[in-house]
């Protein structure tokens, strides 16, 4: 029997939403139970269900629980790429990363998305940010070059 | 220092809020600058108008180009101050952004609002925020967060307002909807003014006075105020009763906001200016402490 007590969740399973999912606990409380029952509002089953759980509250769990699966599965992808060594770990540099850091440094060395992102990567730099050269420092905001750029930057960094 | 940053309009009331906690912190010995990012549609030149008219002062305020220190606190009059130039990012300067980034990657301290719920937090991540400290006015947001504070007019910082009466209504029609709302009420006020802006949705039948006007509360006896939609922290009705005129409150009362919480609040004093600013002051020692004991 579902109770209040004993409710874990309850969402719909399936696209055309016509069947559902509950979750109990069983007496003990050292199991999950699952039943499925059909979206049918004689079905008896159902009738003692929507008696604790209304139709909105199972499309909302139905929506919650798929926007958490699919929030899982991202994490989890990302997690074997960066084991795989496929994407770029910030908290870890790996020495691959390398050669994209040199593209990224000295390719394009006027292109003012990469200026713009390789500035505030630098004044992320306590060093550098917190200087009180402020005069370099307002150089280096107006460099339109990379290479004058990281120049400015070890300049503060010294 | 304190950053008080505006990306507003120069006619919002945010931009006066700002600048007249920037005076008051000024005045009692805390650093403060109001940092100015014009809005896109807008000049550098509508904002100096803004507060020259109003103030007795002109001072500490900049505009685009700053480079803060990573201890240095940034104040927002509202969290539409973040979310607006996020979702207007494509419209900035880099050098315009620059700062924005900067000054938002601070620590900032935040009056609590409601405008872009689901944009605040996306506009915090752009930002790369680190942390925002909340006050909020829980008369107007029972749901908000935070510590309780008010925004409240500092009216000493004021120009004295010259008393040149020209019409007995004052109507505010800068938006459409206002304008629209407006229109509903104005047959029973014949000697009126609306101030707006030369739009396309005006009546240029009704007496239309374009913004900015010049010492505006001066030039009537009356403000009728009908804002239909949500109004956190009104001004004009609260400078209309300070200068001692009448003030016609013709909206629906069950109006949630601040407009019924201002008009049941007395005009602002120095003391109560003083106490309610004074959360802020001790937030922003609460967190110059911790920035001290961060760098030991």
């Amino acid at each position: 029997m579902i109770t209040k007590d004993n409710l874990i969740s309850a969402y719909f399973i399936d696209n055309d939403r016509k069947n559902i999912e509950v979750l109990i606990k069983s007496e003990d409380e050292k199991q999950v139970i699952p039943i499925i029952m059909p979206f049918d509002k004689t079905d008896s089953k159902f009738i003692e269900l929507n008696a604790i759980v209304t139709v909105d509250q199972l499309h909302e769990n139905t929506y919650n629980k798929k926007k958490q699966e699919q929030k899982d599965f991202e994490e989890l992808t990302i997690e074997i790429a960066r084991k795989n060594g496929l994407v770029f770990d910030e908290y870890k540099l790996d020495t691959k990363f390398y050669p994209t850091l040199i593209k990224a440094m000295f390719n394009e060395l006027e292109n003012e998305d990469h200026l713009f992102a390789l500035k505030l990567a630098l004044f992320e730099v306590e060093k550098i940010r917190d200087s009180e050269n402020n005069e370099l420092k307002k150089k280096l905001r107006q460099s339109k070059n990379k290479l004058d750029v990281l120049k400015l930057a070890i300049e503060l960094l010294n | 220092m304190i950053n008080i940053v505006c990306t507003g309009k120069p006619g919002d009331g945010l931009l006066r809020y700002g600048y007249e906690h920037c005076c008051y912190l000024n005045s009692v010995g805390i650093k403060s600058q109001v940092i100015i990012i014009p809005n896109p549609k807008h000049t550098k030149e509508d904002y100096i108008k803004s507060i020259t008219d109003q103030y007795k002062t002109y001072e500490n305020i900049i505009f685009d180009h700053y480079t803060p220190n990573s201890d240095e606190i940034t104040f927002v009059s509202g969290r539409s101050m973040i979310t607006l130039p996020y979702l207007d990012r494509d419209r900035y300067t880099k050098d315009q952004l620059m700062t924005l980034h900067l000054l938002f990657s601070n620590k900032v301290i935040a009056i609590y609002s409601e405008n872009h719920p689901k944009e605040y937090p996306l506009a915090l991540k752009y930002f790369n925020n680190k942390k925002v400290y909340d006050i909020c006015d829980y008369d107007v947001y029972p749901n908000g967060v935070g510590k309780q504070y008010e925004k409240i007019i500092n009216f000493d910082v004021y120009k004295p307002i010259k008393d040149e009466i020209q019409h007995k209504h004052l109507f505010l029609g800068t938006t459409e909807i206002y304008y629209k709302e407006i229109e509903k009420h104005i047959h029973k006020y014949p000697d009126h003014g609306i101030v707006t802006y030369n739009a396309k949705w005006i009546n240029p039948k009704l007496n239309n006075l374009f913004a900015p006007i010049n010492n505006i509360l001066g030039k009537f006896e009356t403000y009728v105020y009908t804002k239909p939609n949500f109004d956190p922290a009104p001004r004009l009705f609260v400078e209309f009763r300070w200068l001692g005129k009448n003030v016609d409150y013709v909206r629906d009362k069950n109006i949630k906001d601040g407009g019924m919480v201002y008009w049941n609040r007395p005009v602002p004093t120095k003391d109560i200016y003083k106490t309610n600013i004074n959360i802020l002051i001790e937030l922003i020692e609460e967190i110059n402490e911790k920035n001290i004991i961060g760098k030991r």
